[in-house]
């Protein structure tokens, strides 16, 4: 206990207070058992599985395609993403050829989630640090993504539209008419956004220096995605480790080197429009793609060979790897998800003391975490 | 000088302000859903049901409760089709699964009931089939002409599905 006087001559003790997990700026159920000194934080103990689902094992309960719809409540701002690693790990014991056309769907809605999943990633972090007006806009320009992704496959967010071998349906004019008003609304957004936004001198203040990640720590605490790319490391498996058909495009990575607050904030902000770019570049080449099949020709009962197969993808939160271990019956022996936000967090308990309360707000809220992800 | 950027800030809220709202009045409008929709009520199209139960095989939450008896010429027929729409995650994969395409999801979207009994939807006593449908999962039509085949090749296999690849037209 420390007992020492302060400048006030009075006594100041370490106390503990619970952080969550009932609270707002901690995106969901995140408890954080903080201890403090004054004000100052000196030591962080992360606590997670308020939301624990059991994914991994409903998805060895059933067979491979019934666990598909559950991959969606994952990272559930991102549905389509979190059936990609899963779906590439199955074809890989299944040795099925994707067509063409299915893969550049699949990476057009990957990529139309990632930007809808940026959005909510920016706009909380605005809110958290007190600009309610800052979830608006972005939640706006997240609509005209999902009425894309609701017109292809009927849901907004929980989509399970990818399937073994391809994708459940192609494009109709009803999806072409929702892309239009992105396509046409999402310049003016950025451009809105940042004028709202980069010159703010609370938020500077409340940013600017804070939760600051050195490259080293990065890559030792294995963050990925966006947070690992504001610290300075140019590291994307979309252009690195190219999956689906995305060594086709030439993908520009923003890197970042201040690896603070603000830096995830511009990163995320930078990355957005390479995102809307590249949505762009894979539309185009789809309408180039004649018109053929969007299905591999597959068995109606999957029962993949034994073995193990693992696939990871870069989805928006980091890197979302995926185990799938098969005896050759009708459910996987064994499913294990590589989940982004759960190993980006490892790093709070380093850069967090020394902070302050406010601060620690910060610092959550940069990283962009969704807990569903974390707890599996 | 400071506080700058939050002036600037404030004209961009100033002018989101004044620009026409984009959110729909519910009540009073009804909000435009795209015709793959999935969600809401499913509709069974009796006369089309083989009785197969395939559909309740797919479900990955076992939502579909489903009874078959025989009658005398020893054919299949259902006696239970219940939805009980409480454990149902929307995937549609039932609806993709029904090979006689008779089983779909509708466009309606008020479902909310006053008594928990009333959420399972009982396709036997109200198949729903004069609401509007979702073509959710819908497979494309089969070729109009179908010419009686001499012998199946595996090119005329590929041939035959020369159809619009959205499926719904």
């Amino acid at each position: 206990m420390n007992t020492e006087t302060n400048k006030q001559g009075r006594y100041s003790e370490v106390y503990q207070l619970n952080f969550g997990p009932q609270h707002p700026s901690t995106h969901g159920v995140l408890h954080m058992l903080v201890e403090m000194d004054g004000e100052t934080c000196i030591g962080v103990d992360t606590k997670i599985g308020y939301l624990h689902r059991g994914m991994e094992k409903l998805l060895e309960s059933r067979t491979y395609l019934q666990g598909l719809p559950y991959t969606d409540r994952l990272d559930y701002l991102a549905g389509v993403n979190n059936n990609l690693p899963y779906v590439l790990a199955v074809e890989k014991l299944l040795g099925v050829e994707v067509p063409a056309r299915a893969s550049l769907l699949r990476m057009l809605t990957c990529e139309i989630m990632r930007l809808a999943s940026y959005m909510v990633g920016v706009g909380i972090y605005i809110m958290d640090l007190g600009a309610v007006s800052g979830v608006f806009y972005p939640f706006q320009e997240r609509e005209y993504a999902l009425d894309c992704m609701s017109a292809l496959c009927g849901a907004r967010m929980t989509q399970s539209y990818i399937r073994y071998g391809g994708v459940q349906a192609d494009i109709n004019e009803e999806f072409d008419v929702a892309y239009q008003k992105l396509v046409a609304e999402t310049p003016r957004f950025i451009e809105m956004y940042h004028k709202l936004v980069d010159e703010n001198e609370i938020f500077l203040r409340r940013t600017k220096g804070i939760g600051v990640i050195s490259a080293e720590d990065a890559m030792d605490y294995a963050l990925t995605g966006p947070n690992l790319r504001a610290s300075g490391v140019d590291y994307d498996l979309r252009r690195d480790a190219p999956y689906c058909l995305y060594d086709r495009f030439k993908i520009e990575v923003p890197v970042l080197t201040a690896g603070d607050c603000y830096a995830r904030y511009v990163q995320r902000m930078l990355e957005v429009e390479k995102i809307f770019q590249l949505i762009k570049e894979i539309y185009a080449a789809l309408k180039e793609e004649p018109a053929g099949e969007i299905m591999a020709k597959i068995p109606k009962v999957l029962k993949p060979a034994a073995g193990e197969a693992y696939a990871q993808t870069e989805n928006p939160k980091g890197i979302m790897g995926c185990l799938v271990a098969s005896e050759g019956k009708l459910n996987p022996l064994r499913v294990h998800f590589r989940r982004p936000s759960f190993d980006n967090i490892a790093i709070f308990e380093k850069i967090m003391p020394g902070h302050k309360v406010a601060d620690l707000v910060s610092i959550i809220a940069s990283f962009d975490i969704v807990l569903g992800e974390i707890d599996g | 000088m400071f506080g700058k950027g939050i002036l600037k800030g404030l004209g961009v809220t100033v002018k989101e302000a004044v620009s026409p709202r984009l959110t729909e009045k519910y009540p009073e409008e009804k909000p435009h859903l795209p015709t793959r929709w999935r969600g809401g009520m499913f509709a069974l199209d009796q006369e089309a049901c083989i009785s197969c139960g395939l559909c309740a095989m797919a479900c990955p939450n076992k939502v579909i409760r489903q009874k078959f008896e025989k009658d005398e010429n020893n054919k299949k027929y259902c006696t239970e089709f219940v939805m009980e729409r409480q454990y149902c995650l929307y995937c549609g994969l039932c609806v993709e699964a029904c090979p006689k395409s008779c089983l779909h999801l509708t466009l309606e979207f008020e479902t909310a009931v006053y008594n928990s009994a009333d959420v399972p939807q009982d396709l036997l006593a109200n198949n729903n089939m004069d609401k509007q449908l979702s073509t959710y999962g819908a497979k494309p039509p089969l070729p109009k002409p179908v010419p009686p085949r001499p012998a199946v090749s595996p090119a005329a296999e590929v041939a035959a599905p020369d159809l619009p690849k959205g499926g719904e037209k």
